[in-house]
């Protein structure tokens, strides 16, 4: 089995939870290689990179997203490599050109999965369905011109990459974007999207209004982690719908969820139930999402969240 | 220049899913047109008028999608087409393989627009994989659109909150995002018409699917929940400890 894990390179470098499959992979034996595709990375070094990164194609113009840029480079590096599996992980990029790659190449393809398992012929991979409601057992079926294509969700599988790359650029001209970019529309403070996020301080109705979300920025801030909403509070307007958690929002799977204020919508339950450790703080003793919980404190938030916040400053 | 919307009914989000004899309990669900195709069906009812063409929905499955489709007619579709097969896909590109058979034979398509994704398989597949039968250029997860002397301006998220302002031009493939616009109700009177409005309904030859659902589960349950006690300060105080001790997270 021929695993060729896709990563999203950016002026920041290569991306971690990329690098990471590649170690995962690796530490289960496969024989893997690496393509590293994007933006060029500020400090990059063969050395420093990854021993299973064999290619690399860094481009300016991929500052700006093109699919077509993306299916037509990968289409052709696939011919040339072969693959059985293509992998990397899901990001609102990959999730855009993967199945525009897939419509491309006729190949499977499976998005947001959990685990992937090789049994002689056959792959098998584990998918939340319904946002995580039910899961899902997938037998795909896959050769060396249909390679099946996978998008991991963050967190889920990682392992340890060994440093030593002697990774070649590919040459490749890239077709022009059908599409206009015009601009970026840039908020006033930019965080990591939830769906790839470590660690989420999630508020709900209980917050009571947007600017009571201070308290969760900053323990937010404290844990590093970024802060998401139910979709009470975006459909109030108290945070950008792009914060929202649940079936009609992101699908998150961080290390911690810490739900503030939030009852425990089924919905909301959907999109956040495959976190590691989820920590409950609600005044409501009965909220629902109690049940679902690492770990509940019962009483009012705002008297928690900032002791909580003090306390890991302390700690 | 007429719009398509291709449309998926899904079970209610707010239902509880159980499995019976290792299958999804289909039994006791109620099914609603998926939350996104919302949005772009409501996006396209307000572009048909500038567009001066017709807007056609579509969809496959069983007999029972075939209330998804009334409900676009109801809100304002003219005309709608219903691929019927016994079971829906679990192979995002036989759907749209599917769909393409039918798509090519729709005259003066400008413009696709589907929701982002389905919340039952949350694939976020099928629009893309559209664009790459079709050969059309496309565009996800947008969140607003003008359209202005033959150019659509929009925007996309693109992630940590930013958005990208796009230009393009017909023919094209749109999935919409949440924050687009607020879908409306379907009318009394609307719900009259739509019975009278062309619903075309034919088989469908699916092909051999390469992703194949073998078992579906429950997921894992997790411990039970620890409910830590005390005042604030001893219950903050707790959890910290556990964080760090026993979760390992600090």
């Amino acid at each position: 089995m021929k695993i060729l894990v896709i990563i999203d390179s950016s002026k920041e470098g290569l991306k971690t939870s990329d690098l990471d499959l590649a170690g995962f992979f690796e530490e289960q034996a496969f024989s893997v290689s690496a393509f590293a595709v994007g933006e060029k990375p500020e400090t990059f070094s063969q050395e420093n990179s990854p021993a299973c990164l064999k290619h690399f194609f860094f481009h300016e113009d991929l500052k700006f997203y093109n699919p077509k840029a993306y299916e037509s480079l990968l289409k052709f590096y696939l011919k040339q490599e072969k693959p059985d599996c293509v992998i990397s992980t899901a990001t609102l990029k990959t999730k855009d050109y993967f199945p525009y790659l897939a419509a491309s190449l006729q190949s499977p393809f499976l998005n947001e999965i959990k685990s992937l398992e090789f049994k002689e012929d056959k792959l098998q991979a584990l998918k939340p369905l319904y946002a995580g409601k039910l899961l899902g057992t997938f037998e795909i079926s896959a050769d060396k011109d249909h390679p099946a294509l996978f998008l991991v969700q963050a967190n889920q599988l990682k392992g340890i990459w060994k440093k030593g790359g002697s990774a070649q650029a590919l040459d490749f001209s890239l077709p022009e974007n059908p599409i206009i970019h015009e601009s970026f529309k840039i908020p006033e403070k930019q965080v990591q999207d939830l769906s790839e996020a470590d660690i989420i301080v999630s508020g709900g109705r209980g917050m009571m209004n947007g600017e009571n979300f201070n308290i969760l920025e900053e323990l937010a801030e404290v844990l590093g982690g970024v802060v998401g909403a139910s979709r009470a509070v975006t459909d109030a307007g108290w945070q950008d719908y792009s914060r929202q958690v649940g079936q009609t929002g992101k699908t998150v799977s961080p290390k911690l969820y810490i739900a503030c204020g939030i009852s425990g919508a089924i919905q909301h339950l959907a999109g956040m139930q495959g976190s590691r450790v989820i920590v409950v703080i609600n005044k409501d003793a009965e909220a629902p999402l109690f049940k679902k919980c690492s770990y509940g404190l019962v009483g009012d938030l705002f008297e928690i969240v900032p002791k909580l916040t003090q306390a890991l400053k302390e700690t | 220049m007429n719009i398509l919307v291709p449309i998926k009914q899904v079970p209610d989000t707010g239902i509880n899913l159980q499995i019976r004899n290792g299958k999804m309990d289909d039994s006791t669900l109620k099914w609603v047109l998926s939350p996104y195709d919302e949005f772009a069906l409501e996006e396209s009812l307000k572009l048909k008028s500038h567009l001066h063409g017709k807007l056609f929905v579509i969809t496959l499955g069983p007999d029972r999608v075939k209330e998804a489709l009334l409900t676009a007619l109801a809100l304002g579709a003219d005309e709608a087409f219903h691929l019927v097969i016994d079971q829906i896909p679990e192979d995002p590109l036989t759907t749209a393989q599917t769909l393409k058979e039918k798509i090519s034979e729709i005259p003066d398509l400008s413009l696709i627009f589907c929701g982002k994704l389905s919340t039952d398989s949350n694939n976020f597949a099928v629009p893309q994989m559209l664009a790459g039968l079709l050969d059309f250029p496309f565009v996800s997860n947008v969140n607003t659109l003008q359209f202005q002397e033959g150019v659509f301006t929009l925007t996309r998220e693109c992630g940590r909150g930013v958005g990208e302002v796009l230009k393009a031009k017909a023919p094209l493939i749109l999935s919409a995002d949440k924050g687009l616009n607020t879908p409306r109700y379907p009318s009394l009177p609307g719900i009259m018409k739509a019975k009278k409005k062309p619903l075309h309904s034919q088989p469908a030859a699916v092909k051999e699917e390469r992703i194949q659902l073998v078992q579906i589960s429950l997921p894992p349950k997790k411990q039970a929940p620890q409910i830590l006690k005390g005042t604030s300060e001893e219950q903050v105080k707790e959890l910290v400890k556990i964080l760090k001790d026993k979760e390992k997270l600090l």
